[in-house]
């Protein structure tokens, strides 16, 4: 495609033995040849596949020294295929990944970098932009700085689980780089290692010296602070990563626990309406946003701000896109609290499949019963029990109350002979409650 | 940012392209739901990968691209650009698909050079906070 300068040229004898993985389900594969190509690399080092599962194959078998991958085959198993080469690659041998993709947003990014990718290469590049990149990234790997020298030797003793060691290479380390923030990360990470968190917590502190957002500490250190139990703590280094970075999109789930935790309540109703402007999230991350926000509902429920609890759990449908699990939490804390209005209403806009469900209809018996109204309780019961439904509490509810409402006892030992039927193990406790409401003689 | 989120909406926000092609040789659109996208640039042309079907070595394309910003709730800063294009190479990536390479036959130079720089930043930012997370 082109000449190589000089310096350019000197990678050659370098990638002279390396394997090379293209993965690429659409387009990139005629430019990354291209590039190979200048650099000398034989037809022969090269693996161009299209899927995950050959991909998967060529890794486990002649594992890929440089590895391109094209982000449309999906984020996870890109990162899966990464993290298997990671593994499998000789110790100290070349290791390079490179990110085929159109999309850059921040948030995309991040998870990549967290996910030990090299590089990213944005769709639609110039020749000469990937031909930079490439440079760039096998340079660094292949004639690394002392400093970054030391780092990967720590970094393989780490993964050796030899702490003693790792310990005094990234102490070495410190003193080859003016600003050694990532030395002291690593070194916290190797106390993090041994569940030292006190120790790791000052090596973090020593690295945010150097450099007060320090992306790795923040997180390392909020992991440390979740880790001993100082969940405030833990919030404020949160509070500061978010501050300064984009927030990886796998912890968010630790971040929206962190706010539960402190009692943050209103950073979820943030992240709710931030998340009701995008057009898309992470699976995931909703159903989490959504389980926060039954909490943050039931807080707001202990406290008796019913109103603000009722909007929390709106939110909660909303955000989880009324999935079944969150729906569920939501109706039995409506039914714990006996706001029947509420359940009403909420159960007006559940889809039906669900309404129809026998955990929902469980729900709505406690809630009559709950409020009082036996008969209606009873009567659903008994239907649900014709069903074939079989629910412990549900034998429970139709038998205590049959005997509130003074049902012939030929009636209620019926039931629990169905209730010994359907529970064996169950039959001694509903025999139980059917002697103990006996009025003495 | 206010203090109370997690999530800031600009981080989601992505990049998109929207391609329309003719072929003015042969008189025939491109169906829109093809899966058409944008590989490679350079300063005389572009190489994108299009259907088979689509043209021929020497057949002049007449493409649009617009380029959008998705997840951006106001001021959405969609750029577009219009260019007729030779066909001077065509590489076979599957059955059905082809990387064809254009060179530009007639176009707005300014406009090519804005989409070629904004390209280049988008990288250069991207490199940056690959930087920043990994340091």
């Amino acid at each position: 495609m082109g000449e190589l300068t000089k310096g350019e040229q000197k990678l050659i004898p370098l990638l002279k033995s390396a394997r090379f993985l293209i993965v690429d389900p659409t387009s990139s594969r005629k430019s990354l040849r291209s590039l190979m190509s200048d650099f000398s690399v034989k037809p022969d080092q090269i693996e161009v596949v299209e899927n995950v599962p050959d991909a998967m194959h060529v890794i486990e078998g002649r594992t890929p020294n440089v590895f391109f991958v094209e982000y449309t085959i999906g984020s996870q198993a890109c990162f899966d295929m990464i993290r298997i080469q990671s593994e499998r690659l000789e110790p100290g041998s070349l290791r390079a990944v490179f990110l085929i993709t159109t999309q850059d947003s921040n948030s995309m990014v991040t998870s990549a970098a967290t996910e030990n990718v090299d590089a990213i290469i944005v769709k639609p590049f110039s020749f000469g932009m990937l031909k930079d990149r490439f440079c760039e990234i096998l340079f660094q790997k292949l004639a690394p700085t002392p400093y970054v020298q030391a780092l990967d030797k720590g970094r393989l003793l780490l993964k050796e689980e030899q702490f003693d060691e790792a310990l005094a290479v990234f102490r070495q380390a410190r003193t080859l780089d003016p600003k050694p923030s990532l030395a002291l990360a690593l070194e916290a990470e190797t106390f993090q290692a041994r569940k030292d968190h006190e120790e790791a917590l000052k090596c973090y502190e020593e690295a945010l010296k150097h450099n007060p957002s320090h992306f790795r500490s923040l997180l390392g250190s909020f992991d440390s602070y979740l880790a001993l139990g100082k969940n405030d703590e833990a919030y404020v280094s949160a509070r500061t990563l978010a501050q300064h970075h984009t927030i990886p999109a796998k912890r968010i789930p630790d971040m929206i626990r962190v706010s539960i935790n402190t009692q943050h309540f209103e950073d979820l109703v943030g992240f709710y309406q931030t998340a009701g402007d995008l057009s898309s999230m992470d699976e995931s991350i909703a159903s989490h946003l959504g389980a926060g926000l039954v909490i943050c509902g039931l807080h707001f429920l202990k406290r008796s701000n019913k109103d603000s609890a009722i909007d929390a759990f709106r939110k909660a449908e909303v955000a989880s896109k009324q999935n079944p699990r969150i729906l569920m939490r939501i109706l039995q804390a409506l039914v714990s609290a006996g706001l029947e209005a509420e359940m009403k209403s909420f159960m007006s806009r559940v889809p039906e499949e669900i309404r129809n469900s026998p955990d929902v209809q469980m729900a709505e018996i406690e809630l009559l019963k709950k409020t009082g109204q036996n008969l209606r309780a009873l009567e659903q019961s008994l239907r649900l029990i014709q069903q074939g439904i079989k629910v412990e509490k549900l034998y429970e509810i139709a038998i205590t109350v049959s005997i509130e409402l003074k049902r012939k006892d030929s009636l209620i030992e019926d039931l629990i002979f169905k209730a010994g039927n359907a529970f064996p193990d169950k039959k001694p406790y509903y025999e139980s409650l059917h002697v103990k409401s006996t009025p003495p003689t | 940012m206010p203090m109370n989120q997690w999530i800031k909406a600009k981080d989601f926000l992505k990049t998109t392209f929207e391609i329309s092609v003719k072929n003015v040789t042969t008189h025939t659109s491109v169906a829109a739901s093809t899966v058409i996208d944008l590989i490679e640039v350079n300063e005389n042309g572009l190489v994108l990968k299009l259907p088979k079907s689509a043209g021929a070595l020497g057949h002049l394309l007449m493409i649009r691209i617009v380029r959008k910003k998705e997840q951006q709730t106001k001021n959405s800063t969609d750029f577009t650009f219009d260019f007729t294009g030779k066909v001077i190479a065509m590489d076979a990536l599957e059955a059905t698909a082809s990387a064809v390479s254009l060179q530009f036959y007639q176009f707005n130079e300014n406009d090519w050079k804005n989409f070629l720089k904004e390209s280049a930043e988008r990288q250069n930012s991207v490199n940056a906070l690959i930087k920043k997370v990994q340091e």
